[in-house]
């Protein structure tokens, strides 16, 4: 049987060599975008961080699709449905290989933010202590330990929103897979067409319930009292136990009814 | 002896058609045997039932004594596990996905296969050719130390003087105990090897002979017994 550890390594390498791409592309972007504006002469000092602060989203939705895509994939292909381990494994240790691939894109987009306020570190270091000095000096009990809820609350949100988001792609593909497999040979392409319209729905229908739960949580975000902070963690639980949901069912089509492309 | 494969009423059925129905087989510890049909008649759909990459079928397949999936992946080396790397993905890159995630793959085993079929490690798989990735699949599949190797028309793009050359070292790269399921049209060239046949007719199983017993008992090739019933001439005892 493959080890957890070895079928991780496997399924994050292909993951992590489309990450340097995108990134490497992304830094191209920058590079080109500040000769053109030296050329332009609208260089000023904050430009590269606004750059890539702004390249940075295309680089988070192009790093999302591709890691989805990659995904989807190894649950369709010979080469990794062989492999001898489990399909509740096989569907996990995937879920984590592109998670890993998320977060290795996201410290590279942090390292090249750093690169890019270097021109105006002095600033930077300035905003940073009057910020210090205020949480410090502040009036408000706990004020620090709110800020630091908050912002892990935060972080562990946006994890778990990806996470539905993936097991959500993955349940529509795998049921739409499983379905091909009970319409007549001629029925294909129209079965096709409606699943499109199907998966369309339905991405629209999940993002819906994660959009309103953020917004529950975002309405109430700066207002620093305990019971917001907590409605971020229950929100964050919510998301992770209706992606634990979607999960068995993915892993259920895989044992039974999802093959592999021939 | 041992069957290392047994097969029990093996239905499968998929788009409203019926591929395989009633499918009854038992293979022995040990032997090769050729898996004969025409296109289309469900060999390389049964490979993927025992591989377990098929699946919604009825009936039971256990493969050395197990009939859990994972289990049974662990048994078998199938020749498809090619399909689905990225066609960029360098040969080198491959072999290190079969070291990580097969504890049975066995390097040294690959490399002197490599150098047998003479595979060059630094090209892409889309560099090439039909003949060569045929040769990576045989190399890849055989390095493995499992029980079972389900070759599917491993030899179609190998020119015929490396075709003849592969299929007579295919006896010395397994172990004595392993099963060699191998399905090719070329069923003169793979005759020498068999210990057994099955023929793949009318979406079952129609008939399972020893080679031996073809040999003598009707004086004819595999081949020609092959043909014969396909042709509705079966020789039957």
């Amino acid at each position: 049987m493959t080890s957890f550890y070895d079928l991780l390594k496997s399924l994050t390498r292909p993951k992590l060599r489309i990450m340097n791409r995108i990134v490497l592309i992304d830094v191209i972007a920058i590079v080109l975008t500040l000769i053109y504006q030296v050329y332009r002469g609208d260089l000023e000092t904050d430009t590269p961080l606004a750059i890539t602060l702004s390249y940075s989203v295309f680089v988070a939705i192009v790093a999302f699709v591709l890691m989805s895509r990659n995904s989807e994939h190894i649950f369709v292909s010979d080469a990794y449905r062989l492999i001898p381990a489990s399909d509740t494994k096989l569907y996990s240790v995937n879920l984590l290989s592109s998670f890993i691939g998320m977060v290795y894109a996201g410290i590279t987009q942090v390292v090249l933010w750093v690169i890019a306020a270097i021109p105006f570190w002095g600033d930077f270091g300035a905003q940073f202590k009057k910020m210090f000095h205020y949480t410090m000096n502040s009036d408000k009990q706990n004020f620090v330990r709110n800020m630091i809820l908050v912002t892990i609350g935060a972080i562990l949100l946006a994890i778990a929103m990806t996470l539905l988001l993936w097991a959500s792609i993955t349940l529509i593909h795998l049921t739409g897979d499983a379905l091909t497999a009970f319409l007549p040979d001629s029925r294909q392409k129209f079965f096709r067409f409606v699943l499109y319209v199907v998966v369309i729905v339905a991405f629209l229908y999940v993002f819906s319930i994660i959009e309103n739960r953020v917004d529950g949580v975002m309405n109430h975000f700066f207002n620093m009292n305990g019971d917001t902070i907590a409605s971020i963690y229950y929100a964050t639980i919510y998301l992770l136990g209706f992606t634990a949901l979607e999960s068995v069912g993915s892993v259920y089509l895989l044992k039974h009814w999802v093959e592999t492309d021939s | 002896m041992t069957n290392t494969i047994e097969i029990k009423n093996l239905n499968y059925r998929r788009n409203y058609r019926s591929i395989l129905e009633d499918v009854n087989l038992n293979i022995e510890m040990g032997k090769i045997v050729g898996l004969l049909g025409e296109n289309g008649a469900g060999k390389t759909t049964l490979m993927r039932l025992i591989a377990g990459v098929a699946k919604g079928a009825s009936g039971s397949i256990t493969v050395a004594g197990t009939d859990g999936v994972p289990d049974k992946k662990s048994a078998i080396s199938f020749s498809e596990q090619l399909n689905g790397f990225n066609p960029s993905m360098r040969i080198d890159k491959i072999i290190r996905f079969y070291e990580d995630v097969y504890p049975d793959f066995s390097t040294k085993k690959y490399n002197e296969m490599a150098g047998f079929l003479q595979i060059d490690e630094g090209l892409r798989l889309s560099a090439l050719s039909k003949g060569m990735k045929e040769k990576l699949i045989i190399g890849l599949t055989l390095s493995r130390d499992t029980k079972v190797y389900l070759l599917d028309e491993p030899f179609g793009g190998i020119d015929s003087m490396s075709r003849k050359k592969i299929i007579q070292s295919i006896i010395k790269w397994k172990s004595d105990d392993a099963v060699i399921l191998v399905s090719d049209h070329y069923v003169s060239e793979i005759a020498s090897i068999l210990d057994e046949v099955v023929i793949i007719k009318d979406r079952t199983v129609y008939a399972q002979k020893s080679a031996e017993e073809i040999r003598s008992k009707y004086a004819e090739g595999i081949e020609h017994y092959y043909e014969s019933i396909y042709e509705g001439n079966d020789i039957d005892d």
